[in-house]
């Protein structure tokens, strides 16, 4: 697969900022004072036992999900209640979802293009050309007229991806997009993430895949009990992991 | 010829090898006590009837007794001699498994027969067909068919004047001409050869309620030929409400479409101002239409309008906008509690009768009530509470209440002065409680929607408009098919409902035409016809519903 | 992780007009101001309203308002309830003429809406579920005439089925004179609708109660000593039909006893007419014929037979009337019947010689025995009574009195409603059935439950959770849909208010208070629902 074609590079150096972001479901504290910045072009894969709150805390990135306390920056602007700055802040980022989540009732084509066209205002042209350039991307352009339905998970996820890139965000997030996924698919999902990773992204990534990680992550972060435990080099957190916390769950994914 | 009698011979001698008359004994009266009591239950039943209808009807009974014992007789044959053909096979299986369930055939085969022939002796034999026959002294024993026909202008279009009578077959004929359109365009073959027929049909069908008010209810012509005034504001109207549409990103603005869309309410009014003028059209007062006309359109009105209303009324209830926040419902609440305690109850309570009344005089102490329960309910959220408030209260009370307070209470709450036809309000009553009904079926297909779809949504940037208009809403009503169809019906039924306040529909008229001299008291002939066409039409609708369904399944996946 | 770096500098600038924007586009204010205007638009609507309303009050209603001293004020809205009624009710449940007031007319009809919506529930209940089975019967026939059934009902207007059933059925049954008998039953169905056997219970029924109350704690107790046995000795004994036999033991042993011991009816005679206790009534009445035996009436003419009838009074709708007539009846001794409102009317047609027997509670009879002029020449004969008696339905005249009595109407409105809800719930029941997957019933049989336990503990508590909800809406529908009485004039709620509504041109007032009702109806069956739903989701947990 060629090589990706990045965005621009901004000349904001982190351009993911989080300071003491909290979010509580009722009672229960599902992020407790979660820090964390971001370099542009930095891949990040986001490790931790479920329930730890690492899929709460990227989707507060995009406001899936509401913080309510501490400052999320996204590329200069702050994730407020203010419209205009969630707006923007969706169009920077793009997610890719488990599940998939690509639209039933319209073809691969209209899955891709429907938000260019009515969100950026691009002509229908325009879409449909962009949306055929990454098709052909992740491998899939012949499947165009077909529906979700159609597909293998695999394709339906790399459809997925497609629809995120044609929107040009900056950063991707990805909530586990394999888990879903039978194992003969999963390799192809990759192989477009690692792609997208060398290509330049900014990638947050919710992910069980240690092999993903450990080849293209620039860091690790390990989240557990709504907060970050550790953070470290791939290399340095696999073989080397400082926090006792990490070595168990380590212990337990690995030897299994 | 021996060798014949051989094999059935040998046949025989497997079969009794094979049967078991402990095993049969056991499943068929012995298994279990219930099943005992049942048999000999069934036994006395069936042998009761056949006594009794042996007695009425002694051909009949025995015939159908004797095809039964041939039916035993065939199953029998089958298992002992291994003759079994596939219709006995199916016997079998089907109607002869067991003691029971012969017996029950029986039963059901006599039962059936008296019903059958008791309706065909009044409906045929003695039946009269002469619609010049009707008069109480001509009749026959039987029903009196001449009825349907000597009625049929009423039973068709009701009081409507007969010089009216080619607008109604015009209208009928209008909208056949589109089903064949739309049928024709929808064909696979033509469907990709000439795709714009599709949407020609589709436009036809969006005016065609336009065009049958004109044709049904006509046109009054108002000087001058032109009214700046009506036209202008026309005209904004159709700006602001694209605008509006704009401005939330549903559409989007190119010259082409602005111009077609500005265009058309000029070109509309000029058209509609010419109808008027030739007078083709006089205009028919709506609460002349009757009879089957009245009812078609009360259904088909009530279902275009309840439908919008409905989505609006399941969004509204599904809406998650932020609520009022305490500190502000409370305060309000509050103070307007303590004003209207000093204010409103010391003169209620001063002029009090009795204890009830004493007891009314403190409703200000209602409004902290409701302000808690809206706070926990709703969280604040109006639109939310309002949607639910309504959508409950009309749903818990009976239709025909409130198709009786729209006619009664129309003159109540409409501008002084202005009379509303019993037509306009037993249709806002009719929709409005339709309304309530679809907007539950809607917000039922909303939920069927998964999660990921909102939130894939929201993650690309759409706004709530877009949102419903391009993902939620297409998945939902695509769900949404069966039950809309089953409400269409539902509403079709109901509408029988209007007859009671008044209203004559088929079921009205057909009340007034019992009352009749000539008709006097032919009631279960005319109500029998209302049976049947409504089943017909009902049935019919819903068998249609379901190929819609499955040919639009088949497009998609 | 590395260092955090200095807190990053505020994104957007902090002048004040883009303070003030980022407050005008909070998600949060937007929000509220949309509410705000929403508030706005529903008052000003609310308001349109209420000023027409006002106005259209004044003019066209005033008389609506109007009190007692003639003056006008809305809380005088519903003086005209206490007015008197001024129409029959054909079929009222409590005791009604129309010098009652309409707030008691208005009573009866919710009672009667009460009535025939609770028994066409049950009924509904009933021939649902025989149905819904029925459409999963393995014969044929039987299936195909359910799915019929289900499909004509549901592609039909319940009106239409009301009136066919109203007019072209009942209305067409015979006269009461030649009421149809179903296998000489006293059950009469003729067009004035069904009269029925009833049971009445006695004052001695108390007692039976508390037989029967022993009877179903020996049940209980059996059960648990015969399981217990069964747990340790291992020996199997059938707990179900012991218990049984031990409850209509004990049930029949305290009939016997209630009726020996109970002495609480009794007869008032003067002491001439020689009747000393039953049995001598018959005497009484061979002397006065003037014949040997008692099947030697059947020869008499009716004028003889008129003549010689025993002349009983008993008070109205009372057991004892029954059971002293059922005895009379058994001992073929013709009687006529003086049915007095009250035990005073009773008395004075006693002591005026309309009748030669009073028959009452004895408690009733010695307080009225005490008021007459001579109580020494009359007294009080003690009759036999059981815990319950039927009361049968027979002709008197050309009439059928006794028993309990549905109208055509009644019959019409109970009838349609059950055969159109039945036809809903049909498809629910059924729904249901096959809601529980095949793979229960085998994992049942692998347990090795028996198939009375296994309907009981696995198909029906998950077919239940399917069924209950549309199950309680159904019953909400038809609890609505009483209000078509109005078709076949049936005295409901609905129908009540109409002719209210006539009789007093109140239309607003008559609105508000049926809506209300229906609304509690309404709101009864939810909180009912959401209860059940509640309790489900708990046990999924």
């Amino acid at each position: 697969m060629a090589m990706m074609q990045g965005p621009s590079v901004s000349n904001v150096e982190d351009i993911v900022v989080c300071r003491n972001v909290h979010k509580w479901y009722g009672e229960f504290e599902a992020l407790k004072g979660v820090d964390l910045d971001v370099k542009t072009g930095e891949v990040i894969v986001i490790l931790g036992p479920s329930g730890s709150g690492k899929s709460t805390f990227i989707r507060c990135l995009n406001r899936l999900e509401e913080h309510q306390e501490g400052r999320i920056i996204i590329d200069g602007i702050e994730l407020t209640h203010d419209l205009r700055n969630i707006n923007e802040i969706r169009r920077e980022v793009g997610m890719v979802f488990q599940q998939f989540n690509l639209f039933p009732h319209l073809t691969v084509m209209e899955n891709i293009t429907l938000a260019p066209i009515h969100v950026r205002k691009w002509s229908r042209e325009r879409a449909e050309e962009l949306a055929m350039q990454w098709l052909t991307r992740v491998g899939i352009p012949e499947q165009a007229e077909k529906y979700p339905g159609q597909l293998s998970g695999g394709q339906q996820q790399r459809v997925a991806i497609a629809r995120t890139l044609t929107m040009q965000p900056r950063i991707l997030l990805f909530d586990e997009p394999t888990s879903a996924l039978d194992p003969e698919m999963i390799k192809e999902v990759l192989d477009v993430m690692r792609d997208l990773a060398r290509g330049g992204y900014t990638i947050l990534a919710v992910t069980h895949e240690m092999g993903f990680a450990r080849e293209v992550a620039d860091r690790v972060i390990f989240f557990d009990a709504g907060q970050i435990v550790e953070t470290n080099h791939p290399s340095e957190f696999f073989t080397n992991p400082k926090e006792e916390r990490t070595k168990l769950f380590l212990n337990q994914i690995l030897h299994h | 010829m021996t060798t014949l009698t051989n094999t059935i011979e040998e046949r025989r001698k497997t079969f009794f090898k094979r049967f078991n008359w402990q095993y049969f004994l056991q499943d068929n009266l012995t298994g279990s006590r219930w099943l005992t009591i049942w048999v000999a239950f069934i036994t006395l039943v069936t042998v009761g009837v056949f006594v009794g209808q042996l007695g009425s009807a002694p051909g009949w009974t025995l015939i159908l007794t004797a095809v039964w014992a041939v039916g035993i007789l065939m199953v029998v044959a089958g298992e002992l001699f291994g003759l079994h053909t596939s219709f006995s096979r199916w016997l079998k299986d089907n109607l002869l498994s067991s003691i029971s369930n012969t017996l029950v055939t029986l039963l059901i085969i006599l039962l059936v027969a008296q019903v059958v022939s008791g309706i065909w002796q009044w409906g045929y034999v003695t039946a009269t067909f002469d619609s010049t026959r009707t008069a109480p002294d001509l009749r026959s024993e039987g029903a009196t068919w001449g009825v349907l026909w000597g009625a049929r202008k009423l039973i068709l279009t009701g009081t409507l004047a007969p010089e009216h009578t080619w607008r109604v077959i015009l209208t009928g004929a209008m909208v056949f001409v589109l089903w064949l359109i739309s049928f024709i365009a929808t064909r696979p073959t033509v469907k990709t050869s000439m795709g714009y027929l599709q949407r020609i049909s589709i436009t036809l069908w969006l005016l065609a309620p336009i065009a049958s008010y004109i044709f049904l209810a006509g046109l009054e012509y108002h000087e001058p030929f032109i009214n700046i005034r009506t036209l202008l504001t026309g005209l904004v109207i159709v700006v602001a409400f694209m605008a509006l549409l704009w401005f939330f990103k549903v559409i989007k603005l190119d010259p082409v479409s602005i111009g077609l869309w500005v265009a058309a309410w000029p070109i509309g009014y000029v058209i509609w101002q010419l109808i008027a003028r030739t007078g083709i059209f006089p205009t028919i007062n709506v609460d002349e239409w009757g009879g089957l006309l009245l009812t078609v359109i009360f259904a088909i009105f009530v279902n275009i309008l309840s439908f919008p209303l409905g989505i609006l009324l399941a969004l509204g209830r599904r809406a998650d906008v932020q609520g009022i926040p305490v500190w502000i419902v409370w305060p309000i609440a509050l103070i307007a509690t303590v004003y209207l305690l000093s204010t409103s109850t010391p003169e209620l309570w001063t002029t009090s009768r009795n204890n009830v009344e004493r007891a009314l005089a403190l409703w200000p102490l209602l409004i902290p009530i409701a302000a808690y329960f809206y706070q926990r309910s709703f969280q604040g959220n109006m639109v939310q509470a309002f949607s639910v408030l309504f959508i409950e209260l009309i749903r818990g009370v009976p239709l025909i209440t409130l198709l009786f307070m729209a006619i009664v209470m129309a003159p109540f709450f409409t501008a002084s002065g202005s009379a509303i036809k019993n037509f306009w309000a037993v249709i806002v009553g009719y929709t409005i409680f339709s309304a309530a009904y679809m907007a539950e079926l809607v917000r039922g297909g909303l939920q069927a929607i998964p999660k990921g779809q909102y939130e894939a949504a929201d993650s690309l940037g759409f706004n709530v408009l877009q949102k419903y208009r391009f993902i939620i809403l297409p998945q939902a009503l695509r769900i949404l098919i069966p039950p809309l169809a089953g409400s269409v019906i539902g509403t079709f039924k109901s509408s029988s409902l209007v007859a009671l306040v008044g209203m004559f529909d088929l079921v009205g008229i057909v009340r007034g035409i019992i009352g009749n001299g000539q008709w006097l008291g032919l009631r279960s002939e005319l109500y029998a016809f209302l049976f049947v066409l409504y089943f017909v039409v009902s049935s019919g609708v819903s068998w249609y519903s379901r190929r819609l369904e499955k040919r639009m399944g088949l497009g998609t996946r | 992780m590395g260092q955090i770096s200095a807190t990053p500098s505020p994104p957007t600038s902090n002048s004040l007009i883009s303070r003030i924007a980022s407050y005008i586009f909070d998600v949060r204010f937007l929000g509220v101001l949309g509410q705000i205007a929403f508030i706005i638009v529903l008052i000003l609507g609310a308001r349109t309203l209420f000023s027409n309303f006002a106005g259209n009050a004044a003019k066209l209603g005033e008389a609506q308002f109007i009190c007692r001293d003639g003056t006008f004020s809305y809380r005088c809205a519903y003086d005209f309830m206490e007015n008197e009624a001024g129409f029959d009710i054909s079929d009222a449940p409590l005791d009604y003429t129309n010098t009652d007031s309409y707030w008691w007319a208005f009573y009866n009809g919710v009672l009667n809406t009460f009535r025939v919506g609770l028994l066409a529930v049950v009924a509904t209940t009933i021939l649902g579920t025989l149905a819904g089975i029925a459409r999963l019967s393995e014969n044929w026939l039987v299936a195909k005439i359910a799915l019929a059934y289900v499909e004509i009902i549901r592609n039909t207007p319940i009106l239409i089925q009301l009136l066919l059933i109203y007019f072209s059925i009942i209305l067409a049954l015979p006269d009461i004179k030649e009421a149809i008998q179903p296998l000489g039953l006293p059950i009469f169905l003729s067009n004035r609708g069904l009269n029925l056997p009833w049971p009445l219970f006695m004052s001695s029924a108390s007692t039976w109660i508390a037989f029967l109350i022993l009877g179903a704690i020996q049940f209980q107790v059996l059960w648990i000593l015969l399981g217990k046995r069964e747990e340790i000795t291992g020996h199997k004994s059938n707990r179900v039909v012991w218990g049984i036999v031990g409850f209509v033991l004990i049930a029949l042993v305290g009939w016997f006893v209630s009726s020996s011991v109970a002495d609480n009816e009794g007869l008032l005679v003067a002491k001439g007419s020689r009747i000393r206790d039953i049995g001598d009534i018959e005497k009484v009445m061979l002397s006065r014929a003037g014949v040997n035996h008692i099947d030697e009436f059947s020869a008499l003419s009716e004028e003889q037979l008129a003549e010689v009838a025993l002349k009983i009074c008993v008070l109205r709708d009372s057991p004892s009337e029954s059971n002293f007539t059922n005895k009379l009846r058994a001992l073929n001794i013709p009687y006529d019947v003086d049915r007095a409102g009250s035990p005073d009317r009773a008395t004075a047609d006693f002591v005026d010689g309309k009748c030669e027997v009073f028959a009452a509670p004895k408690s009733i009879l010695a307080a009225e025995l005490a008021t007459l002029e001579n109580p020494g020449s009359n007294l009080i004969v003690p009759i036999q009574e059981t815990p319950i008696v039927w009361h049968i339905p027979h002709f008197e005249g050309f009439n059928v009195l006794g028993g309990y009595t549905m109208t055509g109407e009644f019959f019409a409105l109970f009838v349609g409603l059950t055969i159109f809800y039945g036809g809903g719930l049909a498809e629910v029941v059924r729904a249901g059935i096959l809601s529980v997957s095949k793979g229960q019933t085998e994992a049942a049989r692998a347990l090795g439950l028996s198939e009375g336990q296994r309907l009981q503990l696995i198909v029906l508590p998950q077919a239940l959770r399917v069924i209950i909800p549309p199950l309680i809406s159904t019953y909400l529908s038809l609890m609505k849909d009483t209000s078509l009485g109005l078709a076949v004039a049936f005295p409901e709620m609905y129908l009540i208010s109409q002719t209210l509504l006539n009789q007093s041109g109140r239309a607003l007032q008559i609105m508000i208070i049926i809506m209300l009702v229906y609304l509690m109806i309404s709101l009864t069956f939810s909180v009912i629902l959401n209860w059940y739903n509640s309790r489900v989701v708990f046990v999924e947990r």
